[in-house]
């Protein structure tokens, strides 16, 4: 049964747990994405990220936890949400003895949905050709067509799992662009998990920032970038920084300079600064998604 | 279903090919010794009966390997090179998958014994010069092997399709597939030699357990891929 709440959800997790033996993959995650979004997931690499996609995809059973894409139990009805996503995984296993149109005819059989003047469109687009069979295909190419087969029955929900890890610049760009041509034609709702955060932060209109599993971060990309700042503070002789503002995410203390990133910064953080430790100086700058991401990730570090 | 058994297919071609050389080649050699012997000598056996129920059972004896083959393979070869990955994400149900499967494996295995047993039950008693008992339970008749064979049969299938399905190698499934009738008559020697029962009907419980074993293998192996997540 699809509720009022969730059918307006494209995903939704709660405590959505993984492990695998005495490796805790996925802890206790709880994600919701609303219909119409592009949603960037970020992480180190084991963080769960992967992991977290395949139970949504139905294909790795979870430890604990519900998870519903499209309103569906993804536990119950798998088919159900295949037949509305598509997915591109990190590493592409299509048939390697397939031709192109055979993996097209193969795949589009399954598809009430499928488009095959969009699925035309994108051959051209991608520049495949019909008759290449997919094991003489480059790495790139391959991206490519997995992206076309997961466009072209027009999916409500795009899930792309480092879709552009190994290609070279121009195959991801194109890779891109044809990511976007989807977005912006059709409103659909993305997934995206990718290890280049120039990407994300192109794509993404909210991000989630996962590390050992859990998730440290889950807002609007504009809120994460205009709401954290790296502070650069020197501090008078023999002051040592232990009370750091609300919302350091990360700290590092070296003779009298004090750098933090602050999550919800304001003009109180530095008043805060100034009444509290006397700073010298102090200048406050700017964090690309990059950086935000490092110092979560180096926050979290210094803090296990 | 109609993709998916073009798929079952193209990915078995290699056992299917293999499969009809080794259902055809004992014919092919008899038809070419006896087409040898009329051109050379003119003394052809063309209608001699038990030597078609022999060149059949020996068919059944080859085929053997692609019944293994083809259950070993039916669910671990897509396993091995990732490419039940990709058919996981796809939405065919597993039932649908499964029912794919079945069809060729099972379909391919059932077509090569029809034609031997059609040969053996049904060509070579049309043909002239076979005694009226030729069938009758006699110790010497080759057609006695074939409840033995298709016995062997099952337990080779079942047991290949239970490891393939949870293996991710379709050698291993189809080896211990072909081992399995090796481990049931070992077995039978084992406990005659060790208990010495008193009658122990060593043909009659090798196929009962052969074909126990088989059902169950295929049944669990079915069961078992139809309830596991992992592709």
């Amino acid at each position: 049964m699809t509720t009022d709440s969730s059918s307006r959800l494209a995903i939704e997790t709660v405590g959505l747990t993984k492990r695998f033996g005495d490796t805790l993959a996925v802890d206790d995650l709880t994600l919701r994405i609303p219909m119409g979004s592009v949603f960037g997931f970020i992480g180190p690499n084991g963080a769960g990220k992967s992991t977290t996609i395949k139970m949504l995809m139905g294909l790795l059973g979870k430890t604990a936890g519900q998870a519903r894409v499209l309103g569906f139990d993804v536990a119950g009805r798998c088919e159900a949400v295949k037949d509305r996503v598509g997915y591109v995984p990190e590493l592409h296993f299509v048939y390697r003895w397939m031709r192109v149109r055979e993996v097209i005819y193969f795949c589009r059989s399954f598809y009430k949905t499928w488009n095959n003047d969009l699925c035309a469109e994108l051959l051209g687009l991608f520049e495949l050709d019909e008759h290449k069979k997919v094991k003489h295909l480059s790495k790139g190419m391959v991206a490519k067509l997995a992206l076309l087969l997961a466009i072209a029955h027009e999916p409500e929900l795009l899930i792309l799992d480092e879709p552009t890890s190994g290609l070279d610049p121009i195959i991801r760009e194109e890779f891109l662009d044809g990511v976007l041509r989807t977005i912006c034609d059709r409103q659909k709702t993305v997934l995206f998990s990718s290890h280049t955060l120039s990407d994300v932060q192109r794509l993404a209109d909210a991000v989630g920032i996962i590390h050992q599993g859990r998730l440290l971060a889950n807002c609007p990309t504009e809120e994460l970038l205009t709401g954290t700042k790296r502070i650069r503070a020197v501090l008078p002789d023999g002051c040592s920084p232990d009370k750091p503002p609300e919302g350091t995410i990360w700290q590092r203390f070296r003779r009298r300079e004090w750098l933090l990133t602050v999550r919800g910064f304001s003009p109180a953080t530095i008043e805060y600064l100034q009444t509290t430790y006397l700073v010298e100086n102090i200048e406050v700058t700017d964090l690309g998604l990059e950086d935000v991401f490092k110092d979560y990730v180096r926050g979290r570090r210094a803090s296990a | 279903m109609k993709a998916l058994l073009w798929k079952d297919c193209r990915v078995n071609l290699f056992v299917l090919v293999f499969g009809i050389v080794m259902l055809l080649s004992p014919f092919l050699t008899g038809l070419t010794r006896d087409l040898y012997a009329e051109l050379r000598y003119g003394t052809a056996s063309w209608w001699e009966a038990d030597g078609w129920v022999i060149i059949s059972l020996v068919s059944l004896g080859l085929s053997m390997l692609t019944v293994a083959m083809l259950a070993g393979n039916a669910m671990a070869a897509e396993r091995t090179d990732r490419s039940a990955e990709f058919l996981a994400y796809l939405p065919p149900s597993r039932r649908a998958v499964i029912t794919s499967k079945i069809i060729l494996a099972l379909g391919a295995c059932l077509l090569i014994w029809t034609i031997n047993l059609a040969v053996i039950y049904g060509l070579v008693p049309l043909m002239p010069g076979l005694p009226e008992d030729a069938y009758a339970a006699s110790d010497g008749h080759p057609t006695n092997a074939v409840p033995g064979l298709a016995s062997t049969a099952v337990v080779l299938f079942g047991i290949a399709w239970f490891c393939s399905s949870f293996l991710a190698s379709p050698a291993i499934s189809t080896g211990i597939g072909i081992f399995s009738p090796l481990a049931v008559a070992g077995g039978l020697q084992a406990v005659e030699y060790f208990f010495h029962p008193p009658s122990l009907d060593f043909g009659w419980w090798y196929c009962v357990i052969c074909v126990g074993l088989g059902i169950l293998g295929f049944v669990a192996g079915t069961v078992h891929y139809l309830r596991r997540v992992e592709p």
